[in-house]
């Protein structure tokens, strides 16, 4: 695997190409790009990567400018040392991020996410317009829709049509108003940072409601809630009574 | 400080651990010194210039880990001048201010100056090369210091931006 590392402060770049070849002595570091002008120069020059690794902020702005100046064909994956503000971004959009200092276990994880990536599909682009789009609303876009398998078919559920997530067998599904079920590809915890917050709410530990699906609301022993969602869940869904106060904030929004 | 800075650091301490080990030591120590005065620096306290830039060096040596020669700081205050006081932590938001919003590359690195203008006021002075980002301006920062001055009853903090140079000057007050 061919690598371009895109990354502003030399011992970071280093470390980095250091950990790439531990990880795989067969894996090539080609450059270390410190700037928005080296990056678009390189990409311009040279045939595409198979992975770039990509610094947000860089020497000269924000990685981002990359995209607008050439044509980026290369699966990426953004490095950061903290800016929330892209990572939700990142978490809506599905993008892989490592945060810096770069752990080696998860760079080693997402190296073979994408040797696996291609094997099946061939390649990996993200649609970066979408996410600059959204970084230069300065709020990140909700899912829309979600990928769900129906037989041996792929089909997309649109996010109007669920209502509510669920963990079952550490398995997570999600049902539609009419009834229909899913499997959902992501976790509880990852969904919570994908889903508009106006709408779904976490209400205990194995449930994430749209707010229309709760039909009913029982006081429950111990402060505790207890909540008949629709269409009916077939276990008992209770709010805790450490979580009773912000269902209800959101209840009533 | 920017939490920024704190992630950075620690970013360049795991790289200097494996390649120099003796230099990894170092920065741990200008680190801990460093942090060790942000936290002890209450916002509204003052502090002599010779604390203030005995601090600006730790805060320089991790710059100049991260930056290589892409940063440079050149300090040039007379001696009799280092019991007057400022603000505590005032020196250190403006060059971070400096390195948050300039472009800073070997080839054209950043230049940090602070020196006094007479014996009444600092200047901080910088060659101005902004890097576009989304990150919030430096106004609040600014802002900030400013007042702070004002609140101390003292002459007004003055900024001038040309297209090529940033001053900010600070009144130095009575020891």
């Amino acid at each position: 695997m061919d690598i371009l590392i895109i990354e502003d402060e030399q011992l970071g770049a280093e470390r980095l190409a250091a950990l790439v070849h531990e990880i795989d002595p067969a894996y090539r570091v080609l450059a270390i790009c410190p700037s928005i002008r080296d990056s678009v120069a390189w990409l311009g020059t040279h045939p595409a990567p198979d992975l770039i690794l990509m610094d947000i902020e860089l020497a000269d702005g924000q990685c981002f400018e990359i995209f607008t100046q050439v044509e980026v064909t290369a699966p990426v994956v953004f490095t950061t040392s903290y800016d929330e503000y892209a990572l939700q971004a990142f978490k809506v959009n599905s993008i892989d991020y490592l945060l810096k200092p770069v752990r080696k276990e998860e760079l080693q994880a997402a190296l073979d996410k994408l040797s696996r990536l291609r094997s099946q599909f061939g390649g990996g682009a993200i649609d970066v317009n979408r996410l600059l789009e959204q970084l230069q609303q300065g709020r990140s876009a909700y899912r829309t829709r979600f990928l769900a398998k129906q037989g041996n078919k792929l089909i997309a559920i649109g996010i109007e049509e669920i209502a509510y997530f669920y963990a079952e067998d550490r398995i997570t599904l999600f049902r539609t108003w009419d009834g229909r079920r899913f499997v959902a590809e992501y976790k509880l915890e990852e969904l919570e940072t994908m889903l508009d917050p106006q709408d779904f709410h976490r209400i205990n530990r194995s449930v994430i409601a749209h707010v229309r699906s709760v039909q009913e609301i029982h006081n429950h022993f111990n402060g505790r809630l207890k909540v008949i969602l629709k269409p009916a869940l077939d276990k008992e869904t209770i709010v805790s009574r450490e979580g009773a106060m912000a269902f209800k904030l959101w209840m009533g929004k | 400080m920017d939490p920024h800075f704190l992630f950075n650091s620690l970013n360049s301490l795991s790289a200097l651990i494996r390649t120099d080990p003796k230099r990894a030591e170092q920065f741990v120590e200008e680190l801990s010194r460093v942090y060790r005065y942000l936290l002890r620096g209450r916002e509204h306290d003052l502090s002599s210039l010779e604390d203030e830039l005995e601090f600006i060096r730790s805060y320089e040596h991790l710059l100049k880990t991260r930056f290589g020669k892409g940063f440079v700081l050149q300090i040039a205050v007379d001696e009799h001048l280092l019991g007057r006081r400022l603000p505590a932590q005032a020196l250190q938001l403006l060059v971070e201010n400096t390195v948050k919003h300039n472009m800073i590359s070997e080839p054209q690195p950043l230049t940090v100056t602070i020196r006094n203008a007479g014996n009444d006021r600092l200047e901080v002075h910088n060659n101005l090369q902004r890097r576009n980002s989304r990150m919030h301006s430096n106004k609040v920062g600014l802002v900030n210091i400013t007042e702070r001055f004002r609140l101390l009853g003292a002459p007004p903090v003055l900024v001038e931006e040309t297209a090529s140079d940033f001053r900010v000057t600070l009144p130095l007050l009575g020891e």
